[in-house]
């Protein structure tokens, strides 16, 4: 979760405070977001009864004493002493499905994660729906003012990886279409630095709902210059919908789904790398860079970057953690700030890498060193097909850690 | 949108639909032959276990079983659309169409990933 969205997570929070406190609070929904807020509750001294998942996959398993539990399970509180809080962008659905299976209690948004959705029609709805239009389509018009006729590719989610697989096709993608000038529009500062190293040279970054906004008037416009590059996102997307029946992995989707290129069109790799400012003072062959964060997913035991720490301590090796804003290095490693387009000379001159599988396992897929990709045991969204089946990546030792999810 | 008695009407089917059925499909005007043809033809939707509510602006004289079929007119299907592409009015509408500007089920088919049937068969899950 990034520090906007855990920002608008405890304002939220607070606003609501007096709805919260003295309920038995139930979290909907197990993912990395959800995880970081029960953190933040049991921080504020409030346990939550549960989480609940429609994922049978997920249920019966716990985090740090929190079972999750099948939605229905919230019917044992009385309504009005419950509460259900959402830091989910199905927040809509769930809402829905709560009010299906009867649930009284209030349900409680706490991020407004998908400005698309909003499951009403009223007269109210409709109407603010349309103003969040005109403010999309003022902000294409600005756009085009700016770039013209050029091709306007837009990644809706702020997802190194998703980035990463967008930028490794589209090229072949534009080629096809005879387009040759374009312009990325992504979400988050790192996005753009992703699409940068594959030689985009216009790089737009939003805020997500101006983002949002904007992507939201180029579906309503059925804009034929401009293309949205991503599986399941916004809303009119379906391409993941195929994972209920068919293990595809996600590079596959981009290549297949999203660009409609055949299934043996060869990726294109990053070629605009910097060598790290600082990279003397990493030893040459004998360091390991360890990256145990990641946005999207859930974190890996603590315990296994303390054995990993203590292996290559004994081995004499210089240990990184590469951090980002205000993130910890581990104990008994030095943090490491080097950019994106730094990274690839980062571990190349370290000799290994070892991260929990993010988008930054991406980034540095050409690099030549031993790299090394953990998988926290979890599937991907709702679906049968573990993490490891989507992203499993060529020229790495792929490795499920398996243990309590945290 | 306006609030016209063509539009109030729509409205009030879609409503009525998204609370009695398990999904709304939409087919677009621009494919509807081909693409309610398509539908309605497939052992997907007769094996489905989903209750569906199928608008398209074509005819299509078959039998339904379960399922709720609407033939609207061109200028209903349009204000349709035009709110599916204004916001996420509920995860139970589902457009059948090949929009332009993104990713598309129909690509699987092309690329030899998916058979039309399983693609029919997901979306309907």
């Amino acid at each position: 979760m990034n520090y906007v969205y855990y920002n608008e997570m405890v304002e939220s929070f607070q606003n609501h405070v007096d709805k919260i406190l003295n309920k038995t609070v139930f979290l909907f929904g197990h993912c990395e977001a959800t995880i970081v807020l029960a953190d933040f509750l049991l921080e504020k001294g409030i346990t939550p009864k549960a989480i609940l998942d429609n994922s049978e996959q997920k249920q019966g398993k716990e985090y740090k004493g929190i079972p999750v539990v099948p939605p229905l399970v919230v019917l044992q509180e009385p309504g009005e002493k419950a509460v259900v809080l959402l830091v989910t962008r199905f927040y809509e659905a769930m809402h829905t499905q709560l009010n299906r299976i009867g649930f009284q209690g209030a349900v409680i948004k706490l991020i407004d994660y998908n400005t698309y959705a909003e499951y009403s029609l009223t007269r109210e709805t409709r109407e603010w729906k349309y103003q969040r239009l005109l403010y999309g389509k003022h902000t294409l018009d600005t756009l085009r003012e700016r770039y013209g006729n050029r091709f306007l590719v837009f990644c809706p989610f702020d997802a190194l990886g998703d980035v990463y697989f967008c930028m490794s096709y589209l090229g072949e993608y534009l080629h096809r279409r005879n387009i040759k000038e374009y312009v990325v529009c992504v979400p988050s500062k790192g996005c753009a630095a992703v699409a940068r190293l594959f030689g985009a040279e216009h790089v737009e970054v939003y805020m997500q709902k101006d983002l949002d906004a904007l992507i939201q008037a180029a579906i309503y416009t059925q804009d034929v210059n401009c293309y949205i590059a991503h599986q399941d996102r916004p809303y009119v997307v379906n391409l993941h919908k195929l994972l209920k029946i068919k293990k595809i992995p996600l590079e596959k989707i981009y290549c297949c789904g999203i660009f409609g290129l055949p299934a043996d069109t060869k990726p294109a790799q990053p070629s605009v790398w910097k060598t790290y400012r600082n990279i003397k003072e990493i030893r040459e062959g004998k360091a390991v860079i360890l990256s145990p964060y990641a946005k999207s997913v859930t974190a890996l035991p603590r315990q296994i970057w303390e054995g990993i720490i203590s292996v290559y301590t004994k081995r004499g090796y210089q240990i990184f953690t590469n951090v980002h804003g205000d993130e910890k290095p581990l104990p008994g490693s030095i943090p490491l700030r080097a950019n994106l387009a730094e990274m690839k000379s980062v571990v190349e001159r370290a000799g290994t890498f070892i991260g929990i599988r993010s988008g930054l396992c991406d980034v540095i897929r050409t690099a030549d060193c031993r790299k090394i990709a953990l998988y926290p045991d979890y599937n991907y969204c709702d679906t049968k097909w573990k993490a490891i089946d989507m992203y499993s990546l060529k020229k790495f030792e792929n490795i499920v850690v398996q243990g309590e999810i945290s | 949108m306006g609030n016209n008695d063509q539009e109030i009407g729509m409205l009030a089917v879609l409503e009525q639909d998204l609370e009695q059925r398990d999904f709304v499909i939409l087919i677009d005007k621009k494919y509807s032959e081909y693409l309610t043809e398509l539908l309605c033809t497939s052992t997907a939707l007769k094996k489905t276990k989903k209750q569906l509510s199928i608008l398209s602006t074509t005819e299509f004289p078959g039998q339904m079983g379960k399922h709720l079929y609407r033939k609207i007119s061109e200028e209903e299907m349009d204000l349709l659309l035009q709110l599916y592409r204004t916001y996420e009015v509920s995860d139970r509408i589902l457009l059948f169409s090949v929009d332009p500007n993104y990713g598309s089920m129909w690509n699987y088919v092309k690329s030899g990933i998916a058979s039309q049937e399983e693609i029919l068969q997901a979306m309907l899950l």
